[in-house]
């Protein structure tokens, strides 16, 4: 599998950068709901801890993918995809790419204002984006609730029209994402 | 019989005169400020009490009669997070809701050699009394006054963030503590 992209499919990079940030996009969710039903612990000082420092990790892959977006060339849409679609896909993905940005982004605003420090998976101080506003937290808590929402739509928009592609246009959409040897 | 009277009443005099200055009564103002600072997952974070009282006997050429009695309203913890803030009121930190209160209490005081003046006080938290000795410089003259001190105790002396909290790692045992009283004279009340 070559590491570019090519007309038929996704190369290495634009797979690994999809399928690590999904998987850690899902991990962020699953412990994003969690942490807050923990009960005042040690626990779940480190437990939010790892959500930030992962939606920290995310929002760098995110601006490298973005970075590789330009760099590189994009698969075009199926033959034959009617126009509605192909707007509404361009639509979508550029939503999941401002939510995927929005996220991390509204996450650490809300850790600033909040007033909480953090360090990187312990390892280095991470910036305080602003000082300590009741206001501001309390905004970019709600765009970080709401984000998560829309995201939630869009993941399920985004894997139905995969799974769609796959089972009933029975076309490439879904195995150009995936490793291995592209059919013809 | 007047030779010896003489000598005798001027020493009865100095007497008088070497008697100490009587340490003045002195009234907090708006300024004053009573903070602490820790590290909490290996990051730096601070927070003050936002109401204390501080009765302050003090005067720099009288320290037998000085007396310091400070209250402090643990519920006016303020570190700028209202999480932490309110972690701090839980059972494990201050445990607010039950002891609402800590005192500073001190009237044993020294001259350090580099000009500032060491309290020996004892501070009551969370229903431990231990000794916190409070180093700080005076400045002002007898009608208006500050006071800069700080002070370094060990939470766990306290109890406070005990189970589990106890790991250093999680919030350093050490914690330094600052204050600054902005202070004016009472008016005297003795003739």
């Amino acid at each position: 599998m070559q590491w570019r992209n090519s007309e038929a499919r996704w190369g290495s990079t634009a797979q690994l950068l999809h399928w690590g940030i999904a998987l850690l996009i899902i991990g962020l969710v699953a412990v994003g709901l969690l942490m807050q039903e923990l009960p005042n612990s040690l626990f779940k000082v480190k437990v939010y801890g790892w959500h930030k420092s992962i939606g920290l990790s995310v929002f760098a892959l995110v601006l490298i993918r973005l970075l590789w977006r330009l760099l590189d060339r994009r698969p075009p849409y199926p033959l034959g995809m009617p126009r509605w679609q192909q707007r509404l896909s361009s639509g979508a993905h550029g939503l999941l790419y401002v939510l995927m940005i929005g996220m991390p982004v509204s996450g650490w605003l809300y850790n600033s204002a909040a007033n909480f420090p953090l360090r990187w998976f312990g390892l280095f101080a991470v910036p305080s984006l602003s000082a300590p506003d009741p206001e501001l937290k309390q905004l970019a808590n709600q765009l970080h609730e709401y984000g998560f929402y829309v995201l939630a739509a869009l993941f399920t928009l985004h894997v139905g029209a995969a799974l769609h592609h796959h089972y009933f246009k029975r076309d490439a959409t879904l195995t150009r994402m995936l490793p291995g040897r592209s059919k013809p | 019989m007047t030779r010896m009277l003489v000598p005798l009443l001027m020493a009865f005099a100095n007497v008088l005169a070497a008697t100490p200055a009587l340490a003045s009564e002195w009234q907090t103002q708006p300024g004053s400020t009573l903070g602490f600072a820790a590290e909490a997952q290996g990051e730096k974070f601070s927070g003050a009490f936002e109401r204390f009282e501080a009765r302050i006997r003090f005067a720099p050429d009288a320290l037998t009669g000085s007396r310091f009695e400070v209250e402090i309203d643990l519920k006016s913890v303020n570190s700028q997070n209202t999480e932490r803030d309110e972690m701090l009121a839980d059972e494990a930190f201050f445990n607010s809701a039950a002891e609402p209160a800590a005192s500073y209490f001190a009237e044993r005081f020294s001259r350090l050699e580099d000009g500032r003046f060491r309290a020996d006080g004892v501070l009551t938290l969370r229903g431990v009394s231990a000794p916190v000795p409070l180093d700080f410089s005076w400045t002002g003259d007898a009608s208006a006054a500050t006071l800069e001190g700080e002070a370094s105790l060990d939470r766990i002396a306290f109890n406070v963030g005990a189970g589990e909290w106890a790991d250093a790692e999680a919030i350093t045992h050490h914690v330094s503590v600052r204050t600054k009283l902005v202070l004016t004279a009472k008016p005297s009340t003795t003739p």
